[in-house]
């Protein structure tokens, strides 16, 4: 097998992707549906011949550009993408004509490939490119939806991404100016301005707190499926990023603490429930920043263990909305209620989605997000781990009983349909089997994982107190709802940090494009009067019957001459 | 395929916030449709019943496990039951509180 695999040249992951997406933008039909299934294999097998150490390196303008550069973090977040990527062609298969397939196809194949030409990037040049690359590539997901709506998301989230990349750009090159290197390693808060930019623009994709409004905005804009792989790749490769090059920066503790606690009250309350799921991200990604920013082996660990689990539980919490939307045509909690008559097996996904992110022993997040949680005590953030542990329990509130519980249960909507499509039961099924067997099977998932370190899910104390934990919050749910505390799901939008430049932005502009033209119209009328006024003096003088644009004829003429000559006779005579 | 009338949690707006239109994979109820497992109400109730059992459950464990503890605040008898309870509660209210400062109609963005 490894002699074999040796005969395997050592190909660029990415490059396995871009092929792929040629391939299903012109293919059509089976052959198409064949290559999306095909691609993630052939990826994966070419992965096998990747280890650490392996670097492609190459000249550029006297920098050195290195596109393929291989240690564990990166293998491990490889492996997660070629997943996420098979897990995701599987559950968009069935998309036909109407709903832009070859485009849809297409742009989740660059997208995923440009996911993995990041997180094997090792020079900021290269991954610019690809952190680029992200953005254009996926939007064609949010627009293929076709509303109005989907087309103005999807130019916002275009916007931001965009300028994620130039930030990210402008402090490469001032790194370069500085340090004379553009490696993609370790770079921390040095004080440099340079830092500061890379940081932002690691920030802005990964969602920190007043910079996360893309995601929330857009993500549930996106087709059923396209949410599927917006959620998997953009914001994971942004938390690698910050893995590589911030781990143990402690500004990141602070803003991962922010970020698990302010989602959960706009998703309580939040009526679009891939919206709710979306504000979830950002409380989930908050644990991993956290970790990082931490920074000791054992929170690393945890953090990229636990962005492993998210995009499956996420990706799975997504399928299963998404499965209800392409059903019923709807997706708001005010809307639904009792598709488990019409979806069980939906619903038994979305349960096992709920029960991994909520962290139930057994599943995915129990074993990732407290590798996490103990790092934050063992290095001394008594504190800051109030806060992770509040947030641990929004989680199932918003995440683990909202989702499944308006969406399937709750009070009957009437709405009847049929089972989602074999394809979308199939991908949320291996999802579901992934998030199990890292709860049940710890062991060979955390060997994976970037450092050595010991650590033990599974003890009596940690079983029990997180299943006190999450059944307490349960009873405090059941109670609230019994009781009519609980705020109903209402058809309504939520004011969040982006109104400032969706409506007060926007209102900013048009006061002052609105004093700019007063101003303006007032300083052209007055010169236009003052012109008006200076014409009219010209036309006095000068005008049709002005003094001094009178003609005289020839004859008048000649008879002047004649009395100056006349005159001047009389005067030498 | 008219809409059935709901109650609560599901509070329609009434202000004609338009729905959108049912997918073409899907249809109302029947009206003669057998009640299912959770429209049952003693089905709900035992539902209800054997949470609030756990709950006890858990209570008493806690009482007789010795738990492995590294937080101050770990050291109070029940501390991981009252912190989910107590937490999600104040969450939902102060999302509660939240809704009146943040929510507006659905088209609110729609219309210029």
């Amino acid at each position: 097998m490894s002699s074999s695999l040796a005969a395997l040249p050592v190909i660029p992951p990415f490059a396995i992707f871009f092929a792929g997406a040629l391939l299903a933008a012109l293919l059509r039909g089976r052959a198409r549906k064949a290559v999306l299934i095909l691609a993630p294999f052939v990826g994966a097998l070419f992965m096998l011949r990747l280890h650490s150490g392996t670097t492609w390196t190459m000249g550029f303008l006297g920098y050195e550009l290195v596109p393929l550069r291989v240690d564990r973090l990166s293998l491990i977040f490889g492996w997660l993408f070629h997943l996420a990527a098979l897990i995701g062609n599987v559950y968009a298969l069935h998309l036909g004509k109407d709903e832009r397939a070859g485009i849809q196809h297409t742009s989740a194949m660059l997208y995923a490939g440009s996911a993995l030409g990041a997180v094997f990037a090792g020079d900021l040049i290269t991954l610019f490119v690809f952190w680029e690359l992200l953005a254009f590539t996926s939007v064609f997901l949010i627009w293929a939806r076709g509303s109005e709506r989907s087309l103005r998301a999807g130019f916002r989230y275009l916007v931001v991404n965009v300028l994620s990349g130039v930030l990210l750009l402008s402090g490469a090159l001032l790194r370069a100016y500085r340090t004379g290197s553009i490696e993609f390693g370790h770079i921390g808060l040095d004080g440099s301005l340079a830092a500061w930019l890379i940081l932002l623009a690691f920030g802005i994709k990964s969602g920190f707190p007043l910079l996360h409004n893309w995601l929330t905005d857009s993500y549930p804009e996106a087709t059923p499926t396209g949410t599927v792989f917006l959620s998997a790749f953009t914001t994971k490769v942004a938390v690698y990023a910050l893995a590589r090059s911030f781990a143990g920066t402690e500004l990141l503790l602070y803003v991962g603490v922010v970020m698990t606690c302010f989602p959960i009250f706009y998703a309580v309350i939040e009526n679009d429930l891939r919206r709710v799921l979306s504000y979830s991200m950002i409380n989930q990604i908050g644990f991993m920043v956290a970790g990082i920013g931490i920074g000791s082996a054992l929170a690393v660990n945890g953090a990229v263990a636990h962005a492993f689990a998210d995009v499956i539980f996420k990706g799975l919490l997504f399928m299963t909305m998404g499965a209800v939307l392409h059903m019923t045509g709807r997706v708001n909690g005010s809307d639904l209620g009792g598709l488990y008559k019409s979806m069980p097996v939906t619903a038994t996904m979305c349960i096992i989605g709920a029960a991994s992110i909520s962290a139930f022993p057994l599943f995915s997040a129990f074993v990732t997000k407290s590798m996490i949680m103990s790092a934050a005590l063992e290095e001394g953030h008594k504190w800051l781990w109030l806060p992770l542990l509040f947030a641990s329990a929004g989680v199932l509130e918003h995440a683990g009983i909202k989702i499944p519980y308006f969406a399937f249960f709750a009070h009957d909507s009437g709405i009847r349909t049929k089972e989602a499509p074999k394809n979308m039961l199939v991908a949320m099924g291996v999802a579901a089997l992934v998030c199990i067997a890292i709860g049940i099977f710890p062991g060979t998932f955390l060997a994976l994982l970037p450092f050595d370190v010991a650590y033990v899910p599974y003890t009596v104390t940690h079983v029990l107190t997180q299943t006190q934990l999450l059944v307490f919050g349960i009873l405090a749910v059941a109670v609230l709802i019994r009781t009519g505390i609980y705020p109903a799901e209402t058809p309504s939008v939520n004011l969040d940090f982006d109104w400032t430049y969706r409506r007060l932005g926007a209102a900013v502009v048009r006061a002052v494009g609105g004093g700019i033209r007063t101003v303006d119209l007032a300083v052209r009328s007055a010169v236009l009067e003052l012109v008006d006024t200076g014409l009219g003096f010209a036309v006095r003088g000068h005008g049709p019957k002005g003094a001094l644009s009178r003609t005289w004829p020839t004859g008048s003429m000649v008879l002047w001459v004649a009395i100056l000559l006349g005159i001047s006779l009389f005067l030498y005579l | 395929m008219s809409r059935q009338p709901s109650n609560a949690p599901h509070a329609h707006g009434e202000e004609g916030a338009a729905r959108p239109p049912l997918g073409p994979r899907a249809w109302m109820k029947d009206p003669d449709e057998p009640p299912r497992i959770w429209d049952k109400k003693q089905n709900v109730a035992r539902l209800l019943n054997a949470l609030y059992a756990l709950c006890a459950v858990l209570v008493v464990l806690d009482l007789v496990v010795h738990r492995h503890t590294e937080h101050p605040w770990e050291h109070v008898v029940a501390f991981y039951p009252l912190y989910g309870f107590v937490g999600i509660v104040i969450l939902v209210l102060a999302a509660k509180g939240l809704r009146r400062l943040v929510m507006r109609p659905e088209d609110y963005y729609d219309v210029e």
